[in-house]
């Protein structure tokens, strides 16, 4: 029997490329070529100036902690609680949700510094995977998030 | 912009003349034990019996529809046998806009609002892989890879963060749900009717920190009906009638994924903008409003809205809570029926419905005396909407 798995991240045309990237260990986004915001989700226009063309473009890999919640529910058979989850102000705007790893409940603190680490997990394969060539199949990569002052081991740098 | 004159217009021109509810708490006991009673239909069917019977109305006489969430109008009209000249689908707060809007615009004359939902012996998902509602709100599937899921966990990132930013404290959040829980126990048809100290909210298990078991609505079946008509018709009647007196709305939708509306606004702009509507077309303000009902599918909805409509100052609401004041017997009800967190979890229709008791004078132990004006305000994902209804003869 596989163990269970994670939740497939969203499947669909804008969503993509950042999963492609995110397996590479590097988190991009998209950036608007008309007024260069960044923003997330992945869409079709800039919902700043409605601007179609987009590139994606390199984040810092910095953040600040805006707010945290520690799961005590269960909802998915392949995430064990208790874990924690934070929405993450980066410096280039957009916020960012991610599991905040290699520390705890009692050790965080509101705007806090942060930095993005990648972490290998088995995740469901997200429903359009085979459409894509360079799909990068079994393991999915997640863009973490981590206290900036521990240096965990065997992490690397976005 | 919205037309503050026509709007004006709007003013006591509509109104609630009828309201049915279903069993809520008989049904809720039938569903633990695994009976199932009847589907959303047969919820609806329920409710809007009962709500022509309250009015007088016959079924004839209704030319509109609009069906709840859960039902489809098309088929809620073959269910329930009318052949209405308009019809349409909405949420609570919708509706009542929706129905006034037609009535205004002459499509119909007398609106049938009727919902019905089977959602706890249909296991309605609301966290998990195929939780409800992800293609409207995207935050609410968007992050499973990371385990965010549930309109829970999205309320308790806004609750770590308004805790924050207010001070405001666990036990000041945990007097909400103590508050509607004494008017539940005055209410023989909520679901929730046991006491509820302080202590046995800070004792009871986190689900999504820092939100409780009790921070969280009920989930439980049920319908609800609203006859809604014109205030010439209304008072035809002679039934005591409650008008809608003010409409506010304002979206918070940009960056909603992103949960900067939650995280960073509170929706406080929205509610601003909704505020100033509502209160401007009603010609009145928080010191008028005799009733308060707040959409609560968390706890943490109370105190946002206390401070978007001014009933307290910007991270005033731990103070008022404190006080004792959304309470029986308290300076500001709130949820006087129970709410979703005690009482009955209709997705706001059951607010409705409390209002129009309330302003009649019919809520039985839990009424509140002279009540005169009662508010509905709902902040759902960032949809900000208000309404103000009045006795008729206020
Ligand atoms: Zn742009």
């Amino acid at each position: 029997m596989t163990p269970p798995q994670r939740p497939a991240p969203q499947p669909g045309i804008y969503d993509t490329p950042y999963w492609r990237y995110t397996a590479a260990g590097e988190l991009r986004l998209q950036r608007c070529g008309g007024c260069e915001r960044f923003r997330y989700p992945p869409g079709p226009v800039c919902p700043d100036c409605l601007a179609q063309e987009s590139s994606w473009e390199r984040l810092s890999g910095a953040g600040t902690l805006l707010a945290w919640t520690v799961f005590h529910r269960q909802y998915f058979p392949a995430i064990e609680v208790p874990y924690l989850v934070g929405a993450v102000r980066t410096p280039e705007g957009p916020i960012l949700i991610g599991n905040l790893i290699d520390t705890s409940a009692a050790e965080l603190s509101h705007d806090m510094p942060l930095r993005a680490v990648f972490e290998t997990l088995p995740t469901g394969r997200p429903a359009d995977a085979d459409t894509h060539t360079d799909s990068p199949g079994e393991g999915w990569r997640l863009c973490q998030w981590t206290p900036l002052e521990t240096r965990p081991l065997h992490k690397e740098r976005a | 912009m919205p037309d503050p004159q026509r709007l004006a217009a709007l003013r006591d021109e509509i109104a609630i003349v009828g309201v049915g509810e279903s069993d809520y708490s008989q049904d809720y006991a039938l569903a633990r034990r695994g009976e199932r009673y009847s589907d959303a239909y047969g919820y609806a069917a329920t409710a809007f019996r009962r709500a022509l019977d309250d009015c007088g109305l016959t079924r004839d006489d209704i030319d509109g529809l609009i069906a709840g969430p859960a039902t489809a109008s098309e088929r809620l009209g073959e269910v329930l046998g009318m052949d209405v000249r308009w019809a349409d689908q909405a949420d609570a707060v919708q509706a009542v806009l929706k129905a006034a809007i037609a009535i205004h615009a002459g499509v119909a004359e007398c609106v049938a609002l009727v919902y019905g939902n089977d959602q706890r012996t249909a296991g309605t998902a609301y966290g998990g892989r195929d939780a409800m509602g992800g293609e409207r709100h995207l935050a609410y599937t968007y992050y499973a890879p990371w385990g965010l899921t549930s309109q829970g966990a999205l309320y308790a990132l806004l609750a770590n963060r308004y805790q924050a930013v207010t001070g405001l404290t666990e036990r000041e959040l945990g007097q909400v749900a103590v508050a509607q829980r004494a008017f539940a126990r005055l209410n023989p048809n909520a679901v929730m009717r046991g006491p509820l100290h302080i202590d046995d909210y800070l004792s009871a298990p986190y689900i999504c920190e820092p939100l409780r078991l009790y921070d969280y609505c009920l989930v439980n079946d049920g319908g609800v009906a609203l006859i809604v008509t014109t205030a010439e018709r209304a008072a035809r009647l002679g039934r005591p009638a409650v008008l809608l007196s003010g409409i506010g709305r304002a979206d918070h939708n940009r960056d909603a994924t992103s949960l900067r509306p939650r995280l960073v606004d509170f929706y406080r702009p929205a509610q601003r903008t909704a505020a100033e509507q509502v209160y401007t077309m009603a010609g009145a303000g928080p010191s008028d409003v005799d009733v308060l009902q707040i959409y609560d599918s968390f706890s943490v909805h109370v105190p946002l809205a206390l401070e978007g409509f001014g009933f307290c100052p910007q991270g005033g609401a731990g103070e008022l809570l404190a006080d004792g004041a959304l309470g029986p017997g308290g300076r500001l009800p709130v949820n006087t029926a129970g709410g979703h967190l005690s009482g009955s979890y209709m997705q706001g229709w059951g607010h409705q419905a409390e209002c129009v008791r309330q302003l009649r004078g019919e809520a039985g132990e839990r009424q509140i005396p002279h009540a005169r004006t009662a508010q509905y305000v709902s902040d759902v994902a960032g949809k900000v909407t208000s309404l103000i209804y009045r006795r008729a003869d206020a």
